[in-house]
């Protein structure tokens, strides 16, 4: 069964109010009719930027981080309200729904460099921003 | 739960055979994309040296499949593994880009072989040791799912990136301009196999009250306390950013590091008396780790003719001088792999870079297949000693590691796992940490040169209770569970 599926979501953020919208579904995807909430879950998103005004592909303020989290399960990494299912032989399954999924972002330096990183789709969904106290991280390569 | 610690002994390094074990674990890539898009994409590309389809879905669908296959010789399970794939339109811009993601779809516990009762495994894990298909009617008919960014390839992700690079072997060396597909997959599926913990790192709660395997092994080293051990959530969220002190306390890891990790990396100036001693040094993250004794020879500044001479950006002009020599270069206007194969092409045995700024050491990343000589990168203050020197007496060195120091990534012992302060989702807990050397395939950056390297992964997944096919390794824990 295939399954079109693409969201554009608009944050209406100078109203401080996050609106998403369902504005386009342009990608073909084969949906398992058993995986709902993961099938095709990331799409494109806009956002307005309520600083410039201009439209960004990035969540910028805390309602779209939250709303993009809320809405997408690929994008959230809360492990609450997962329904632990205990089958008659005692044994236990939890479906995830998309939750927990680990992302590989490549980042360009101001020297051109590309670095690669590993984290959760949730983080790479904020898109770049800073962090409240210097991250303590190993070494990073730069190219040149 | 009682303590106890079983050591079998089952087989010495390379060439584990485990009796009644089932054969290589077959991995099936399901195409979740649809008609005309993504793995079914129709548009024409050129051949590869390593990859001979002639359609951009048919070359990604050759990649993924390669990793597949690769994990899948790596592994041993009578379940099939199922892995749900698309190429979809991710997160991008000028200057970063979402590659791709993979994670497991269900967790299990409780299941009949389970090792440990009460204790989530994976998916794909779950039904190995079970030995059948776990997944109850209603859930995810796949084990893992996965999804790569389509849009890397429309030239505007990361400005100057054409997009991705289909090679199925690190022997087709990618382009400057393109990022290899199969190694940002090989590390995702890992995570989607079974490296990944189900423990929030912001709250330190079990997912569904129930600990993960992966919280058996994760230790704080100063109390020795593993994460199910800790009696708060608290404990957990605080052992999460305890950097250097998170480590994995699995025994095969602990066990076999010694095949995968070395010390601290150190450039060990032997000569002249003035200036000897040991030098912080960082390896590049492109060409061989020097073997463990070390690579020795006299140390020769590089000259390329064009000002600033001796930062190697231009053929060397100075070959005779260089040859079986080991050769300085300073850092700037090139890239490190475009310096340290000018060297190598000049006949030096080894490379060391200092840098151009006063702090810090030049942190060598660049991808090259072609470099097969050792590089270094060091300090500023270093370097000018050395140059110093070159006018006088020869400059004998070592790129060699510290003897007196443990190896490089580990506390006590114990490998590190990534715990910075502040957390960081996803990348924390759920992967070694970066100050491993040499990098690890799943350390969280990633060094794309690794490429089908499952190094350490290999022993941690024995830890959690994969089964694997022959692998060096001591094998100390292999079929049977450290409990403690």
């Amino acid at each position: 069964m295939n399954r079109q599926i693409f969201r554009a979501a608009v944050g209406a953020s100078l109203l401080n109010v996050a609106v998403f919208a369902c504005a386009a579904e342009t990608s073909a995807k084969s949906a398992s009719p058993t995986a709902p909430q993961t099938q095709g879950a990331v799409g494109m998103r806009i956002y307005v930027d309520p600083g410039t005004g201009a439209m960004v592909d990035r969540p910028v303020t805390a309602q779209h981080k939250s709303a993009a989290a809320d809405d997408d399960a690929q994008f959230n990494q809360d492990n609450s309200g997962l329904r632990v299912v205990t089958h008659p032989d005692g044994s236990i399954s939890i479906a995830l729904e998309g939750r927990f999924q680990m992302a590989t972002q490549a980042h360009k330096a101001e020297d051109g460099s590309i670095k690669y990183t590993c984290e959760d789709a949730e983080h790479s969904a904020q898109g770049e921003h800073t962090h409240a106290q210097p991250v303590s991280v190993a070494p990073i390569r730069d190219v040149r | 739960m009682k303590s106890q610690l079983r050591f079998k002994l089952v087989a010495f390094a390379c060439g584990a055979v485990f009796a009644g074990g089932a054969a290589a674990a077959t991995i099936t890539i399901i195409n979740n994309d649809g008609a005309g898009e993504g793995f079914n994409d129709p548009t024409l590309v050129a051949p590869l040296p390593s990859n001979p389809e002639i359609t951009l879905g048919a070359q990604r669908l050759s990649v993924v499949r390669a990793v597949a296959n690769e994990w899948g010789a790596l592994l041993r399970s009578s379940v099939e593994i199922k892995i749900r794939v698309a190429f979809n339109p991710l997160t991008c811009n000028g200057t970063s880009a979402v590659l791709g993601s993979a994670g497991a779809l269900s967790a299990h516990a409780n299941f009949a072989n389970a090792p440990f009762p009460n204790t989530l495994y994976s998916a794909a894990l779950a039904n190995s040791l079970a030995g059948t298909d776990l997944r109850p009617t209603g859930m995810d008919n796949e084990d893992i799912n996965s999804q790569y960014n389509s849009s890397y390839d429309s030239g505007t992700c990361i400005t100057g990136v054409a997009g991705w690079y289909y090679s199925t072997s690190r022997t087709d060396a990618t382009p400057a301009n393109r990022t290899a597909l199969f190694p940002v997959v090989f590390h995702e599926f890992a995570h989607g196999l079974g490296f990944q913990t189900f423990t929030s790192t912001t709250t330190g709660a079990f997912t569904g009250g129930v600990p993960d395997i992966w919280t058996r092994h994760l230790m704080d080293a100063t109390s020795s306390q593993r994460w199910i051990q800790m009696t708060s959530n608290a404990q957990r969220v605080a052992s999460a950013i305890s950097d250097p002190n998170l480590v994995w306390a699995g025994g095969n890891v602990r066990v076999d590091k010694p095949l995968y990790l070395r010390s601290t990396p150190k450039l060990v100036v032997n000569a002249p008396a003035a200036i000897a001693g040991l030098k912080d040094a960082q390896p590049a993250s492109f060409g061989p780790v020097p073997p463990s004794q070390g690579i020795t020879g006299d140390m020769v500044l590089v000259i390329d003719g064009t000002a600033p001479s001796q930062d190697g950006c231009e053929t060397l002009i100075n070959p005779a001088a260089l040859a079986g020599k080991i050769a300085l270069i300073e850092r700037g206007f090139c890239n490190f792999n475009v310096k340290v194969k000018r060297a190598q092409l000049a006949g030096a045995i080894a490379a060391v870079v200092y840098n151009n700024v006063a702090s810090g050491l030049p942190g060598m990343g660049g991808i090259d297949a072609t470099v097969i000589i050792p590089s270094y990168g060091i300090l500023q203050a270093d370097g000018n000693a050395i140059l110093a020197q070159l006018g006088g007496n020869p400059v004998n060195a070592t790129l060699g590691f510290d003897p007196s120091s443990a190896f490089a990534g580990t506390t006590r012992g114990f490998v590190r796992m990534n715990a910075p302060n502040p957390i960081q989702p996803g990348s924390s807990v759920s992967h070694f940490t970066a100050d491993t050397s040499p990098d690890l395939l799943m350390g969280p950056a990633i060094n794309l040169n690794l490429f089908n390297d499952a190094d350490l992964t290999i022993p941690l997944f024995r830890d959690i209770g994969w089964k694997v096919n022959a692998s060096p390794g001591l094998y100390i824990f292999a079929g049977d569970f450290e409990e403690f």
